[in-house]
């Protein structure tokens, strides 16, 4: 039998009853605060990866930040394309009025007028501001206008990098196009080779911008086209390698020229003597394009024909530009769809993982209520007991039978 | 004495009346801390012959009053107290770490994790002078954060030095509080008498002494005890005490040691073999929890802050000039042992050589043999060096003032107190070096098909290229060819293939496309104002990096806050189950010493009506000599 000393059964009573309080005071805290983790010594490891998510959680939150900045961005610059592109097609209509020989110097004149409008316009545009005190097309400059118009020159003073954000922990997108790639490299011609007017030509015969027939045969080589005497034949020469290609051929208005896996065609009546050039594809800036026309078309003619043929060179020159550029703005603008594509793509996988890891967290962290409130009353109910025992417990005491 | 009936009443009144008392004072004492219950213990008196080969009865004899007593019970008790001791404080010490990182909305964590949104702000407004200043406040809080846990772990630390200095105190009171108890218990033995409420107070000494650090007993002949502790050395012989005193580790000026003094120095007790008791716990907690985990955070302040300043130093702030460290630079705290043959000559220097690879731990260096054996404190992984300088765990080892001798001891801490020194050098917004330092730009009058791919600084900070901000001018020749031209010299034709990387002084530029003769590249610093992020990005990409000992940042914060956790969470665990071992040591040995006040009522009612039998035993021999006497007159 064991004996039980009177004082060793009040204190572990006491002691009892005080880790009955506990219990309780524990489940209560955790009540109030909804979490079972309030310290990390709750569960160490559930702690440990709580913070982890917990930092997991504030990242997605800014990479949501970071898209929404790019599509901000990325949304303002396709729509500013749409609008540049949208003034390249009014210059592609007032260019194809401008080819009309009937016209007058005064009517290409007001057409040269509405021309310098665009080229306004389109600087203005290419000048468009960021929203936070930068430009869309400037690159990473952003103290001054990327594009200075000095009166129809247009220069870049922007840079060429490429600005982005990070949009997940292992993605970083773009967010501006540098102007420099998207106004001021526009290939000229056909976007292959660019075919030209000798400046000196006196015949009015044109040079269309031509197309490719056959890419294996293109050489990358310059040619000129110099026409016979009597206006009647044309001869080739690679103008790299010193080579004549076609030599003393037949003209007639027009005729296809083909040689090197190219095709164009020579119209009007080019003079004996009259040189044409056919030069591999080079880059120029939309603006260069249109000031180029546009002095061209402010060409006072007087009705000679050699006038007219260089204007009309100049204008189908830049309408094969204009179509280069409207095809290039609409490249770029693709791009930008595709990136708004993918933005939407990670927005909504980053919404996912966030609610994945919150809910994660939820289930580390936060308080089972249901099991919580029935841990309190099976502890209250438990300290009870123990108040009951130990109060009849500490009435019970031979002292009170034997007295008197 | 009279052997006659009135003898036999007067010593059963007397046994009786010895037994009240003793019961009386187990009432007394029912509540006395240490008291063992006493019992008294009779004897028939020696008998008498009656005649007739008859022996008759004379009464009874007291023969003691002794204490209930377990030897092996007491000592398990000592045992469990000097263990639920040691967990009742650790688990007090540690629970105020667990405190320090219990947060998940505030503290080291969080400020990252803020510093890092804020950089992301950054890196899509650049310029934006807001973003740049709400940056740079969060890199102070960040900082001051680090500096706050290091300081309150640093408080703890302190008041664990002024606690042991406490229990030291107590200990050596209370040594000498048995030592004197020794005497007098020798002197009483000696005369033959048991002094049973000395030796409970020796036994409640021996106990509280146990409170306080474990020790073992070693009882005497002559009735005293020994008192030793776990190292083996002796804080009571006798009545010779020892006394225990809190020390400086002299091969390691950063420890505090506790021990008594041999010879003039300090045979310290090893903190992971105390032996129990409080001091145990609070050697354990200063030698071992506070560094570890300082070393921790250390270990996250020096990664962040060198790998940071590297890419802020490689990139350009909003002025145009090269940015400058953005926090202080982490430096290694070395001592040298007082004990060494060159003490005050030589030194060891140390140095970061590669801050991701630095671990959570404090070093020794030790000359052993001619080598230099170097052992991670916190695994005990030893590593052997023939010669310095020497490299481990990225930072560099070396002597100055000398060679060591044989034998000697350096002590490194790499980064223990890094978290305290944290701060920020940078006073304004612009100095956040967002850009690159360099920008390559295809020339305006450029012709071929040539974009500007990567460029990166290469080998930066650590071994710049002094010409890395020159401009070069790369011309292209041909579209395959081209020259370079920096400083008005211009190199030989190179060959250009699309995508291969193009280095010059200290920068890497990967071209696209085909260039045609006479287009042109620059590379040029990049200049003030503008709105270039490409360093802010890679500030940034810092937090997904494992930049802290192969971990990013917030799975190595993760870590402290896990390894915190573990801590406190075993110290609770073990203060359970130390505490219910102690409850029940005590329990058994109160079920055999303690006073049950149900058994003295009993006994009270026992040795009451003995009292009453006796007192009856005397009037019945007075009755019967008072008839004798009436009967003797009535015939006489």
């Amino acid at each position: 039998m064991i004996r039980v000393s009177t004082a060793n059964l009040y204190l572990s009573s006491a002691a009892n009853i005080n880790a009955d309080q506990t219990a309780e005071m524990t489940t209560t805290a955790e009540l109030a605060s909804g979490k079972q983790i309030n310290s990390p010594a709750d569960n160490p490891v559930g702690a440990a990866e709580a913070t982890l998510l917990q930092s997991g959680i504030t990242q997605l939150s800014q990479y949501s930040s970071n898209q929404s900045q790019a599509t901000n961005m990325l949304d303002a610059a396709s729509s500013t394309i749409t609008q540049a592109t949208n003034v390249m097609q009014s210059v592609n209509s007032a260019l194809v009025e401008a080819g009309n020989t009937g016209l007058t110097d005064a009517q290409r004149s007001a057409i040269a007028a509405q021309l310098q409008g665009s080229l306004n316009q389109l600087v203005g545009l290419a000048n468009t501001g960021d929203g936070n005190g930068g430009f869309l097309f400037g690159g990473s400059q952003n103290s001054t206008p990327p594009f200075v118009q000095n009166g129809n020159t247009v220069s870049y003073v922007g840079d060429s990098l490429a600005p982005s954000v990070q949009i997940s922990q292992t993605r970083t997108e773009q967010v501006k196009y540098p102007g420099s790639s998207v106004f001021m490299s526009i290939p000229t011609g056909n976007g292959t080779f660019a075919t030209s007017a000798g400046s000196g030509n006196t015949g009015s015969g044109s040079i269309s911008s031509g197309s490719v027939t056959n890419p294996s045969q293109l050489t990358g080589d310059n040619y000129t086209i110099t026409i016979g005497a009597g206006g009647s034949t044309y001869s080739v020469e690679d103008t790299t390698t010193n080579t004549a290609v076609v030599t003393n051929a037949a003209l007639s208005n027009p005729t296809t020229l083909n040689f090197a896996g190219m095709q164009m065609s020579i119209s009007g009546t080019p003079s004996a003597g009259d040189t044409f050039t056919v030069a591999p594809s080079t880059n120029q800036s939309i603006f260069t394009t249109l000031s180029n026309v546009i002095s061209a078309l402010q060409t006072s003619t007087s009705g000679s024909s050699t006038a007219l043929g260089q204007i009309s060179s100049a204008v189908t020159t830049a309408l094969a530009g204009t179509q280069q550029a409207i095809s290039s703005l609409s490249t770029t603008q693709a791009s930008m769809g595709a990136q708004l594509q993918e933005l939407s793509n990670y927005g909504s996988e980053n919404t996912t993982d966030s609610t994945q890891d919150q809910t994660t967290m939820s289930s580390i962290v936060d308080l089972n209520y249901a099991q919580a409130a029935s841990a309190l009353s099976e502890q209250e109910t438990q300290y009870q007991a123990a108040l009951q025992s130990y109060a009849s417990i500490s009435k019970l005491s031979l002292f009170n039978y034997i007295q008197g | 004495m009279s052997t006659g009936l009135l003898g036999i009443g007067s010593s059963a009144l007397n046994a009786a009346y010895t037994a009240l008392r003793t019961t009386g004072n187990n009432i007394a004492n029912a509540s006395t801390a240490g008291y063992s219950r006493e019992i008294t213990t009779f004897e028939p008196t020696v008998q008498t012959p009656a005649g007739g080969g008859m022996y008759i009865g004379t009464g009874v004899d007291v023969t003691a009053i002794s204490r209930v007593y377990s030897d092996f019970l007491g000592q398990q008790t000592n045992l469990a107290q000097a263990q639920a001791s040691q967990a009742d404080t650790t688990a007090t010490l540690t629970q105020q770490i667990n405190s320090l990182f219990s947060s998940t909305t505030s503290g080291i964590g969080t400020s990252i994790d803020n510093f890092f949104t804020q950089l992301q702000t950054l890196s899509q407004a650049p310029n934006s002078s807001a973003a740049r200043t709400t940056t740079l406040s969060a890199a102070k809080e960040m900082t001051s954060q680090f500096n706050d846990a290091q300081a309150q772990l640093e408080t703890m630390s302190q008041s664990a030095t002024q606690q042991l200095s406490e229990q030291i105190q107590t200990v050596n009171q209370t040594v000498s509080q048995i030592a004197s108890l020794n005497s007098q218990i020798a002197v009483q033995q000696a005369s033959g008498n048991t002094p049973n409420t000395l030796l409970d107070e020796r036994d409640q000494a021996i106990l509280t002494l146990n409170q306080s650090i474990g020790v073992t007993t070693n009882s005497q002949s002559d009735g005293e005890v020994n008192v030793y502790l776990a190292n083996g050395q002796p804080l009571l012989v006798g009545s010779q005490t020892f006394a225990l005193t809190m020390g400086t580790d002299p091969t390691n000026s950063q420890n505090t040691i506790v021990g008594t003094s041999s010879g003039g120095s300090i045979v310290p007790i090893d903190p992971n073999n105390s032996g129990g008791g409080s001091i145990g716990a609070l050697l354990q907690f200063q030698s071992d929890t506070i560094p570890s985990v300082e070393n921790q955070i250390g270990q996250l302040a020096v990664s962040l802050a060198s790998q940071f300043n590297s890419i802020q130093e490689a990139g350009t702030d909003q002025s145009g000039a090269a940015g400058q460290a953005m926090f202080s630079t982490p430096t290694i705290a070395t001592t040298a042992a007082s004990t060494n043959t060159d003490a005050g000559t030589v030194s060891l220097t140390a140095s970061f050589s590669n801050t991701s690879q630095v671990q959570a731990s404090n070093y020794q260096v030790k000359v052993e043999g001619g080598n230099y054996v170097v052992t991670r404190l916190s695994d005990g992984t030893q590593t052997t060096f023939t010669s310095m300088p020497a490299t481990i765990d990225g930072m560099t080892l070396n002597f100055s003032g000398g060679t060591p001798a044989n034998g000697d001891i350096f002590n490194v801490s790499p980064v223990q107190d890094a978290a305290s020194t944290m701060s920020v050098n940078l006073t304004q917004g612009s100095q956040i070096a967002a850009g690159s330092a360099l920008e390559a730009t295809t020339g305006s009058s450029n012709t071929g098909s040539l974009t500007v791919g990567n460029l990166a600084l290469q080998a930066l900070p650590n071994n710049p290229n002094a010409n890395l901000n020159n401009t070069v001018v790369l011309n292209f020749t041909s579209p395959t060819s081209y020259t370079y031209t920096t400083g008005g010299v211009t190199s030989a034709a190179q060959t250009y293939t699309a995508g291969q990387a193009i280095n010059v002084n200290g920068w890497s530029l990967t071209l696209s496309g085909t260039p045609a003769s006479g287009d042109s590249v620059t590379v040029a610093a990049t200049g003030s104002g503008t709105g270039d992020n490409r360093n802010v990005q890679l500030m940034t990409q810092l937090q997904n990096q494992g930049i802290v000992g192969g971990q990013t940042l917030d799975s190595a914060y993760s870590a402290v806050v896990g390894s915190v956790g573990a801590i406190a969470s075993t110290a609770n665990t073990d203060q359970t189950s130390k505490d219910a071992i102690l409850s029940s040591a005590t329990s058994n040995e109160s079920s055999v010493s303690g006073v049950n006040l149900d058994e003295e009522a009993t006994n009270l009612m026992q040795y009451q009506q003995q009292y009453q039998a006796a007192a009856q035993l005397i009037n019945a021999s007075n009755t019967i000599f008072n008839a004798l006497i009436t009967d003797i007159n009535a015939t006489g």
